[in-house]
Formats: C-alpha cells, sequence, structure tokens
C-alpha cells in the first residue's frame, strides 16, 4: 500500500535550489534509503515531507491525502514520525518520560484505546532501549539517543518513520541491532525512510534507493542496481564506497 | 510507597510539606501586623509559582506579570467598591480578567522569542500601568483606589486578619495543588518537552504555541487571583505598586529561587515577603539591599536556591555513601 507520494518538491533557499522538481513515493513495509554527497538536500526533503520547511512547489500525500499545507504536529497526527541528524531528545525527562511525553499527548488513528503508558512501553520495547528507561536522557550514549529518537517516534505508532543518519556515530555492535529493529519494522508493515551515509548499512538493508544529487533525484531502485549504475558512480560515490557490502 | 510519590509527585510533594507549614504558621506570630505578612507571603507565593510556570516550564519571559496582578487587584477592587459586588463575584471576574489579557496578548506575542517577546510584554505592562494611572474615573489615578471593602462570603466578613490569612491560604493551597498536579502530569512533561527540544516536540505531534499559550494564560489567571487577595488584604491599591520594578523584581526571585523549581519558587516568595518587610524600613537603600542579594545569588548560587540545594543534598547522600562503604569494608 502506498503511505508517501512526492510529486515535483521544488525547494530553493535564496535563489539556492534545494530540491528540484523531487517525485517518488513509498509504501508500507519497505525500507527506503535516500543517499547523496552533503547539500544534496536529504534533509531538507526530510523537513518538507515532515513540515519544518514548507515547499516552493509540488504536493505531498499521505495514504492519498494532501498534507502539503499541514503544519508538522498536524502530520505527526495523522502517522508520520521523525527523529533527527542532531540529536533533539528532551534531555530533562528520563526516557521513559520522552516517549510517554508523545503517547498521552498525541493520539493519532492508529493509538487506539491503549493506555498512553502501554504505547510506551511498547516503543521502548521496539527501539530496544527498554532497559534504560529509568535514565535521565540527558545522560546516555549517541547509540542510545538514536534509539531513544526511534522510540520517541514509535509513540505516534506512526505509518511512516523518518530516520535521518540513524546510524551516525554508532558502533559495529550497535548498528547490527539498529538493521535488526529497522528490519522488524519494516516486517510489521511500517513504511521506512531513511537517510544514511554508511553504504554498507544502506545497501544490506534498504529495498530500496533513492539518490539525490544536488537536489535532484539521479536514480531509483534496488541497492544492487544503484550500486552498478554509472551516474551515481560518476556524480557521488565512486566504486569502491558502493560496492560497500562485499 | 514514599519514594514512588515523591519521584512520581515531586511538586505535589513540595506543596503538601508547604501546606503543613503553613497551616501553623500564624501559631509563631504574636500580633495582627505579622499574620497580615503572612497572608502577603501567601499571596506573593502564588504569584511567583504562576511566574515559573511562564519561566521554569514554558521556556519564555514575561515583563507583564506585575501589572497583571495589578489588573486583577484593581478588578476586584473596582466590582467590590465602586459596584458594590460581591466578593466572589470581583474575585471570579479577576481571574476572568487574567485569562483575557493573557490569550489577547499572548497569542500574538508568544510567536516571539527571547528579547523580542521581553520587549513584547515590557509594553504590555507599561501600558496597563499608564491605564491604571491615566483612568481616574475608574482607578483613582495616582492616588489609588482608598477603603476597599474586607472579603466577605454569605454574611461572613473575613474582617479579622488571622481569618483573611486562612481564607488566602485555602485558595493559595487549592491553586498550588493544582498547579504541582498540572505540573507533575503530562502537561508538566509537554511543556518541558517543548522548552527543551521544540522542533523535536512539533514534529512529534506536539503544538509549542498551545502549549506555551495555555502556560501564560494559567499563570494569567492565577496572577490575577492573587491581585484580587491582595486589593482585599491592604485595602488599597495604586499603580506605583504594580510598575515594571514589580516585574522584573518577580522575575529576578524566580530565577533566584531556581527558575524550573516549584519549591524554589515559594522559598524565594518567603525571602521576597519578609525580607522585604524588613528592609521597608531603610527606605531607597532597601532595592540597593535586594539587587546586592540578588547579585549573590546568581554569582555563587548556581541553579538558584533550588540548584544550591539539590547540589548540596547530592554531597550529603555521596558522603552517606562513602561512610557506609567505610564502616562495611
Amino acid at each position: 500500500m502506498k503511505v508517501l507520494e512526492v510529486k515535483g518538491i521544488t525547494k530553493r533557499f535564496e535563489g539556492i535550489i534545494a530540491l528540484n522538481e523531487v517525485s517518488f513515493s513509498a509504501v508500507s513495509g519497505q525500507i527506503k534509503a535516500i543517499i547523496g554527497p552533503n547539500g544534496a538536500g536529504k534533509t531538507t526533503l526530510f523537513n518538507v515531507i515532515s513540515g519544518l520547511l514548507s515547499q516552493d512547489r509540488g504536493k505531498i500525500y499521505f495514504e492519498g491525502r494532501e498534507i502539503s499545507n499541514l503544519k508538522p504536529f498536524a502530520r505527526a497526527r495523522l502517522g508520520i514520525g521523525r527523529t533527527f541528524q542532531r540529536s533533539f531528545i528532551f534531555e530533562d525527562l528520563t526516557v521513559f518520560e520522552n516517549v510517554l511525553v508523545i503517547a498521552e499527548n498525541v493520539r493519532t488513528s492508529t493509538s487506539g484505546y491503549l493506555k498512553p503508558e502501554e504505547v510506551a512501553r511498547e516503543a521502548l520495547l521496539r527501539a530496544g532501549i527498554e532497559k534504560k528507561m529509568h535514565l535521565k536522557a540527558g545522560l546516555l550514549s549517541t547509540g542510545e539517543r538514536h534509539l531513544l529518537e526511534i522510540a520517541r517516534a514509535l509513540a505516534l505508532r506512526p505509518k511512516l518513520l523518518l530516520l535521518d543518519e540513524p546510524a551516525a556515530g554508532l558502533n559495529d555492535t550497535e548498528t547490527e541491532r539498529l538493521a535488526v529493529i529497522l528490519r522488524r519494522l519494516a516486517a510489521d508493515g511500517y513504511c521506512v525512510l531513511l537517510v544514511e551515509h554508511d553504504m554498507k548499512f544502506v545497501m544490506n538493508n534498504a529495498d530500496e534507493v533513492l539518490v539525490l544529487h544536488r537536489g535532484e533525484i539521479i536514480a531509483e531502485g534496488p541497492p544492487i542496481l544503484i550500486q552498478e549504475d554509472e551516474r551515481v558512480t560518476e556524480a557521488y560515490l565512486g566504486s569502491d564506497l558502493l560496492h560497500a557490502q562485499d | 510507597m514514599r519514594q514512588w510519590f515523591a519521584e512520581r509527585y515531586p511538586n505535589l510533594k513540595t506543596v503538601i510539606v508547604f501546606a503543613l507549614v503553613c497551616l501553623f504558621l500564624p501559631l509563631a506570630v504574636t500580633n495582627d501586623y505579622y499574620v497580615a505578612t503572612l497572608s502577603l507571603f501567601l499571596i506573593n507565593s502564588l504569584l511567583l509559582a504562576s511566574l515559573m510556570i511562564i519561566i521554569g516550564y514554558a521556556g519564555q519571559i514575561s515583563l507583564a506579570h506585575g501589572a497583571i496582578y495589578g489588573l486583577g487587584a484593581y478588578v476586584s477592587a473596582i466590582l467590590t467598591t465602586r459596584f458594590e459586588l460581591p466578593f466572589v463575584v470581583g474575585f471570579g471576574a479577576a481571574c476572568l480578567s487574567g485569562f483575557l489579557i493573557s490569550l489577547v496578548v499572548g497569542a500574538p506575542s508568544l510567536r516571539l522569542k527571547g528579547h523580542f517577546l521581553a520587549m513584547a510584554t515590557l509594553g504590555i505592562g507599561e501600558i496597563l500601568y499608564v491605564l491604571y494611572k491615566e483612568l481616574d474615573w475608574l482607578t483613582g489615578g495616582v492616588n489609588g483606589l482608598i477603603g476597599i471593602k474586607p472579603a466577605s462570603i454569605g454574611a461572613f466578613s473575613f474582617t479579622h486578619p488571622l481569618s483573611y490569612y486562612y481564607l488566602v491560604y485555602v485558595i493559595a493551597m487549592q491553586t498550588l495543588v493544582l498547579i504541582a498536579f498540572l505540573l507533575d502530569g503530562k502537561l508538566g512533561r509537554a511543556l518541558r518537552a517543548v522548552k527543551s527540544a521544540e522542533v523535536a516536540a512539533l514534529a512529534l505531534g506536539l503544538n509549542p504555541s498551545y502549549y506555551k499559550l495555555l502556560a501564560f494564560t494559567f499563570a494569567g489567571i492565577i496572577a490575577a487571583a492573587a491581585g484580587s487577595l491582595y486589593a482585599h488584604l491592604d485595602r488599597f491599591v495604586s499603580p506605583s505598586t504594580f510598575s515594571l520594578s514589580l516585574s522584573v523584581m518577580l522575575l529576578s526571585m524566580v530565577i533566584a529561587g531556581g527558575e524550573s523549581s516549584l519549591g524554589g519558587s515559594l522559598v524565594a516568595a518567603a525571602v521576597f515577603s519578609f525580607l522585604n518587610e524588613y528592609v521597608r524600613q531603610f527606605q531607597e537603600l532597601s532595592q540597593l539591599f535586594f539587587g546586592f542579594a540578588l547579585l549573590l545569588v546568581v554569582i555563587y548560587f548556581r541553579g538558584g536556591l533550588a540548584g544550591s540545594w539539590r547540589r548540596l543534598l547530592m554531597l550529603l547522600n555521596h558522603a552517606r555513601t562513602e561512610e557506609n562503604e567505610g564502616s562495611g569494608s
């Protein structure tokens, strides 16, 4: 089922084109990675989808409904959860409260009759950080902060998850743990959109890869095809990086 | 169980202790003047606790709080004295006026941040102050309103300072319990989340403007209610009481108490009320004294009085743990 559809999104910053006629879609149960060099427009695209930035042109549809003009909190309430490249956890709250505050204040169509505490515990469990639930969030390591951000987004019981560089700063064990968590989420029907620089992680875990270069999509398809795509090789990655999974 | 309660409801725990102390405070004083000072202390507690919500939880700043306090005082005083309406009506109207002014002012102002928000609230405070001074026919102008009637409910008039103290006590404690309950619950968590990382809160379904406005209006109602109680305590209101210097003083006291601490605000209210009464005899020098005291707190008590208290507790706990480990080995 098509969860997200982005049609002809263009975004300019004082004359500089950050996104140019970007169109793609994502379906439930899929991990779709968005890759590209620094400044390609990946995070800008996430900010436009989640509503933190408004597009200059184009439309965004979520489950068939146009959301282009909705405020960020209204989009979240429809079921779009996200994490950030720079950690934006609620430092003064405990890990449990970080997730609970979303579960108890934001009711989405999928919240059902579950108690907020149940939703929060389920989200922490899914993100694999339930053992730290009583700790102050400000005391977490980089990896744990990423997991907490995922748990917090899951507290929305979203249909679409936007993860901005979730593997950044993680060691190998933590990265593998993250991969397991994401694959499990996709298996449970979540649509996961991923911005990531770790090519090995992307090529091993994404079902589809979308390559942005200077605000434009230059390739889209399964990882195996992306690795062989000459435009991608020339424009961005270099053959060594492309075959990172070998 | 006790530990669970303290962790789950820290603000409520503080209010319960505060209520118990205040219940018996009048027994410790000998004359009516001191009882009236205690009433003023409870009123200041409400005032500082409400400003603490704006500063410590919503992460905003307000230099209009003193003027909103004044609005409550004037509304209650005018309705009960000029229009001879019952105290309950005056008090209710004062709360309503606090709500309305906070709503009208807060909705556009809270889009602003930092210095700009401070400037906007400063402007609102000054407008109200000028109105108190210039609307002679209604407010009594610079001379103020005298002969405000004592509070009464039905046939009972709270003319004796002790009876009025307990009226203020009941209202103050109910309000503080409500504040504590809200701050310890989902509203408090949402406000802390918005203050801590507004962008993340926004992208995860929390509407920061809504929560900030809620905090601003809630605090405005409490400040105006405190104003009403003040008017019927002093039986006299004048513009000079509600000038900018009061707002600046309140802001300073909240920061000195520990900007996110209800307990800190209550302690600051005690210091503010009792010291103010004591240093009053030194007239202009009293401001100098307050300024110097605030300077000391800011320099030597990081995180305000509440922050220092927390650090002291941590040190004591640490020392106790080391002592236990020492005796165990």
